[in-house]
């Protein structure tokens, strides 16, 4: 005859030993994956219920220990027959990786399906938008912020894409940031060889004023005048002393610009400018005409048309001028006796 | 050695037939978890401690081998009852046939023995 569970009232030493049983109990089952460790717990309990029913009240530890005893100790109770620390221990954090995972996963979808579905469409412009203007406000974080926003228009515009979502007013949202980060690199992209005829002009201009400087006339100061006017007369002598084999060089460099000196900086950066630009464009074209889906990837969703006959018709021209000026640029050089 | 030998067979012997037996015990009927235990104890060297019955029956649920279902009873709160599955069944008719072409072939050795 058994009897139905209930709370049986132990003595506080008898208590305290059926905690201590019930956590050997699940430190016991706490590796064994194929069994229930909270249900074993309450059949133990209830077990130990149904064997002291008729005990006298409070029961006492040494009631309560004989029914233990038959139990038997938990530690012999690995369901797996291998109930090593260790393996509890891998089994525990496994259990967690695997929780931890399954969180991630359903917040990662969570997260997905916000932004793929209904009014969420605009939180990506939004977010944009919130980003970029937060950027011009602080002004110190506005390259962060640019990138950032940059980045959530690019997925809002990929999100519309995919979904065959017309833009509309939400472009105004997204495209602030594009057109900025489009334009800049455009410009980084196409204009550098302008860069590099400003430097060419810069140093040309250096060149013509050490040539003035040196075939300038300079008298000796007139005896009895100030003596810091003698001494900045021979510090100017040295001067020229030094730069006598610079100044040779410099000749040279003039030598090859067929213009008056005082346009002499502006005409070698506008040719040199020119050049390396043609000359950068032909590459580009060529590039371009070759992988005419990375300029659409890239500057999305400006050139989405971008072809590679377009790349070409870059290419060509720039190539034809790029030959030109080759032609001449060699005249140049012969011209100064350099070839 | 003997005596380790021995407690060590022992263990392997009575856990693969603990298994057998707790599924026997439910052949046919339903059963309350604390009555498997208290039936199984009655078997002589069959059980070492009654509460290495709870885990195997935990185990045989997670299988899908026994199920449970929670009954009123008059005498307190709902009882828990363990009873064989479909699946479970089939699977204690194999190990029962398996059993018994062992005890066979054993009490064919040691008769045979007895008698040379």
């Amino acid at each position: 005859m058994t009897h139905s569970p209930a709370e049986v009232e132990l003595s506080p030493e008898a208590s305290a030993r059926l905690d201590d049983y019930l956590r050997q109990v699940r430190a016991a089952l706490a590796g064994a994956a194929d069994v229930n460790p909270d249900e074993i717990e309450a059949d133990i309990r209830e077990h130990v219920e149904n064997e002291l029913h008729d005990a006298p009240r409070p029961v006492s530890l040494s009631a309560l220990e004989a029914v233990l005893t038959r139990l038997g100790p938990p530690s012999q109770w690995g369901a797996t027959g291998d109930p090593g620390v260790i393996n509890r221990v891998k089994h525990l954090l496994r259990e967690r990786l695997r929780g931890a995972r399954v969180t991630v996963v359903d917040k990662l979808r969570i997260a997905r399906e916000a932004l793929w579905s209904g009014p969420e469409d605009w939180r990506l412009a939004y977010l944009s938008f919130g980003v970029f203007a937060l950027g011009v406000l602080t002004v110190f974080v506005f390259p962060l912020a640019l990138l950032v926003s940059y980045i959530l228009s690019r997925a809002g515009l990929a999100v519309a894409k995919e979904k065959g979502i017309e833009l509309g007013a939400r472009k105004w949202l997204l495209y602030p940031s594009v057109v900025l980060v489009s334009l800049a690199l455009l410009i980084a992209l196409v204009a550098w060889p302008v860069a590099l005829g400003g430097w060419v002009g810069g140093e040309v201009e250096s060149a013509t004023n050490r040539v003035q400087f040196h075939e300038g006339t300079d008298p000796v100061p007139a005896v009895g005048s100030d003596w810091r006017e003698l001494r900045n007369w021979q510090d100017r002598q040295k001067m020229k002393e030094r730069l006598a084999s610079q100044v040779e060089d410099d000749r040279k460099l003039l030598a090859m610009v067929p213009v008056a000196p005082e346009w002499a900086p502006v005409a070698a950066g506008l040719f040199v400018g020119a050049g390396a630009l043609v000359l950068w464009w032909t590459i580009l074209g060529f590039v371009s005409a070759s992988f005419p889906q990375t300029v659409r990837a890239v500057f999305t969703p400006f050139c989405d048309r971008f072809e590679r006959r377009h790349g070409l018709w870059i290419a060509g021209p720039c190539l034809a001028l790029s030959v030109a000026w080759c032609a001449v640029a060699f005249d140049v050089v012969s011209a100064a006796g350099l070839i | 050695m003997d005596a380790d030998f021995l407690a060590n067979w022992t263990t392997q012997m009575r856990k693969g037939l603990l298994e057998l037996c707790v599924l026997a015990s439910l052949k046919g009927r339903r059963m309350y978890g604390y009555d498997i235990v208290k039936q199984l104890s009655a078997i002589d060297g069959l059980v070492m401690g009654e509460g290495t019955i709870y885990p195997i029956l935990s185990r045989f649920k997670k299988e899908g081998l026994v199920e449970t279902t929670l009954s009123e009873s008059p005498e307190g709160p709902a009882r828990k009852y363990y009873q064989l599955t479909p699946r479970g069944r089939v699977l204690l008719t194999k190990m029962l046939k398996a059993w018994a072409e062992v005890r066979d072939g054993i009490e064919a050795i040691t008769v045979a023995e007895s008698l040379s």
